[in-house]
């Protein structure tokens, strides 16, 4: 089983959101990480055939997915980023209705929707209306609707947005128990749902892939570009002028700094591991990041 | 209430068997393998998918079409021809502008993005909403046209009256809404209004004149004409909401609903 990439590029006008890009993708879970506009949404749009691309192909087992149609939607599970739901619909009735969509049979959508609600914890909550559900709920719901179909590629943009902790953890062992034997990819600001559940990572920037690997294997691409320091409290802000901080910490007199800088930048700073927010950062800080 | 309470009391006194963890894990292997073994993905006839789709519309849509046949029935009972003419001329873009606002609202709710990755995408829902909300429109379009008949009001009439206006704007909201765009939806509905309601007022300062022009034979064939004339539109406006065309086509060269 694979999703393969080729050549992929979405135009809009003169702007370029997805540039020539080319992956394969196989079972496991893949992470997509990259600043806001930098084409992850388009991408996602595309590999669910919900777009169509201005030049390349997105082929599923050897077969174009637009030439597939209703059999590779068939097989697809998709959370978008802004998760829309009909207001009036209990979460139950709106399972329903995404199962009538899906094409299940009514026995059988009946009997998953349940056992999804019980898996992301809205069971008590599935005669109740949509509208009055918090965002952390409303997200769980988002999640149940794309594995309605026991999809083999299962696409969520930014699925843990407006999750709290707890919940982010519930959602990740669920991904992680789902993504046997099936294709996960998965976008997010949020840097450690994708250190803790991809196999893989894809870097994307201005619609391009800068990187694609392990997460062990990305994050030393940053090595020798993490530094921690202590100083005065007074000489923080001349320092969060020059260099990208990844963290601070006020001990008192003193503020502990995690500086992502090419050169040292300070000669007590001391160069420390880094982790794939220091990679996020690295190539997501400055002001042209997209 | 007594017994209620009794009861109550009674239930609450029970304690329920221990649930033996082997039976517990036996039943839901057996339901995780019941559910392996259906075929969930059936084969749906367009009729059962209509009938599926049939429950999600919102039930506001029967009521609204239900009090305009009835306000019809209610005029024509006074057989007021002039007024159930008004009546029909300012209703008909009403009738295919809640048609076009129930099948649109999955923009409205940002949930056609999903909608559109499922199996039946985004344009198959679209054809099955607008056979259910047509089918609506047609029966209070035909009770009208009874009633027309009822106080003898002359085809032709109705056609200028009822069905020019109604297809008019189904058309060309049908239209905008496909080449507009999901983020313009209120936008088109409220433009449309406001050029049906011209266009409307336009026509009605026009039909005395037309009336009393309506001996003339070509003055009546002529609410026909432009009804004849609207079929391409109406079919080329069907053609890109839904893919209907796509029956016997190469499905290569199908257009998506991306908003570009």
């Amino acid at each position: 089983m694979e999703l393969r990439i080729e050549n992929l590029t979405k135009q809009y006008g003169a702007f370029i959101a997805v540039n020539d890009l080319s992956a394969v993708l196989t079972c496991g879970v893949y992470g997509l990480l990259g600043a806001n506009g930098a084409g992850k949404t388009t991408l996602m749009r595309l590999l669910c055939d919900i777009q169509s691309p201005t030049a390349g192909t997105v082929s599923y087992d050897g077969q174009n997915i637009r030439e597939y149609g209703d059999r590779y939607r068939n097989i697809l599970g998709y959370l978008p980023q802004d998760f829309g739901y009909y207001p009036d619909f209990t979460a139950m009735r709106f399972l329903l209705y995404m199962s009538a969509i899906k094409g299940l049979s009514k026995g059988y959508a009946k009997q998953r929707s349940l056992e999804l609600l019980d898996e992301v914890g809205l069971l008590s909550a599935k005669d109740k209306k949509i509208k009055t559900f918090s965002g952390g709920m409303k997200q769980r719901l988002g999640i149940a609707q794309a594995m309605l179909n026991d999809p083999k590629v299962l696409i969520l943009d930014e699925p843990t947005a407006g999750l709290d902790p707890k919940e982010r953890v519930r959602f990740r062992n669920l991904i992680s128990s789902f993504s046997r034997n099936k294709i996960v990819l998965l976008s997010t600001h949020i840097v450690s749902d994708v250190e803790y559940i991809a196999g893989d990572i894809l870097v994307m920037k201005k619609g391009n892939f800068i990187h694609e690997g392990r997460p062990d294997e990305i994050i030393h691409t940053v090595d020798g570009k993490v530094w921690e320091c202590r100083v005065p409290n007074g000489e923080v802000p001349s320092l969060e002028n020059k260099h990208n901080i990844g963290n601070m910490r006020t001990e008192g007199e003193n503020t502990v700094l995690r500086i992502i800088s090419e050169e040292k930048p300070l000669e007590s700073a001391l160069n420390v591991a880094p982790n794939l927010e220091d990679l996020y950062l690295y190539y997501f800080n400055d002001k042209e990041s997209v | 209430m007594k017994r209620d309470l009794e009861l109550e009391a009674c239930l609450k006194q029970y304690t329920p068997p221990d649930i033996n963890p082997d039976i517990r894990t036996y039943h839901i292997e057996q339901l995780s393998e019941d559910i392996r073994e259906m075929d969930y993905l059936p084969r749906q006839s367009f009729a059962g998918q209509i009938l599926t789709h049939l429950s999600y519309i919102s039930g506001w849509i029967w009521l609204v079409q239900a009090a305009m046949l009835c306000l019809i029935f209610f005029y024509v009972f006074q057989a007021n021809l002039l007024l159930v003419n008004m009546l029909l001329f300012c209703f008909a873009p009403g009738l295919s502008l809640i048609l076009i606002y129930e099948l649109s609202k999955s923009f409205r709710v940002s949930i056609w993005e999903m909608e559109a990755s499922c199996r039946y995408n985004l344009a198959q829902i679209f054809l099955f909403r607008l056979c259910i909300l047509f089918g609506g429109d047609f029966m209070v379009l035909t009770g009208a046209l009874a009633a027309y008949r009822m106080i003898e009001g002359a085809l032709w009439e109705f056609c200028f009256y009822a069905l020019l206006p109604f297809f008019l704007t189904s058309a060309v909201s049908l239209y905008l809404l496909r080449r507009i765009g999901s983020r313009w939806n209120s936008a088109v509905m409220a433009g449309v209004s406001v050029m049906a309601g011209i266009l409307e007022f336009g026509i009605m300062s026009l039909s005395s004149q037309w009336v009393s022009l309506s001996t003339v034979s070509l003055t009546k064939v002529l609410p026909f004409l432009t009804l004849l004339a609207l079929v391409p539109l109406i079919y080329n406006a069907l053609k890109l909401c839904t893919e209907i065309h796509y029956l016997n086509e190469n499905r290569k060269d199908r257009n998506l609903w991306n908003f570009e």
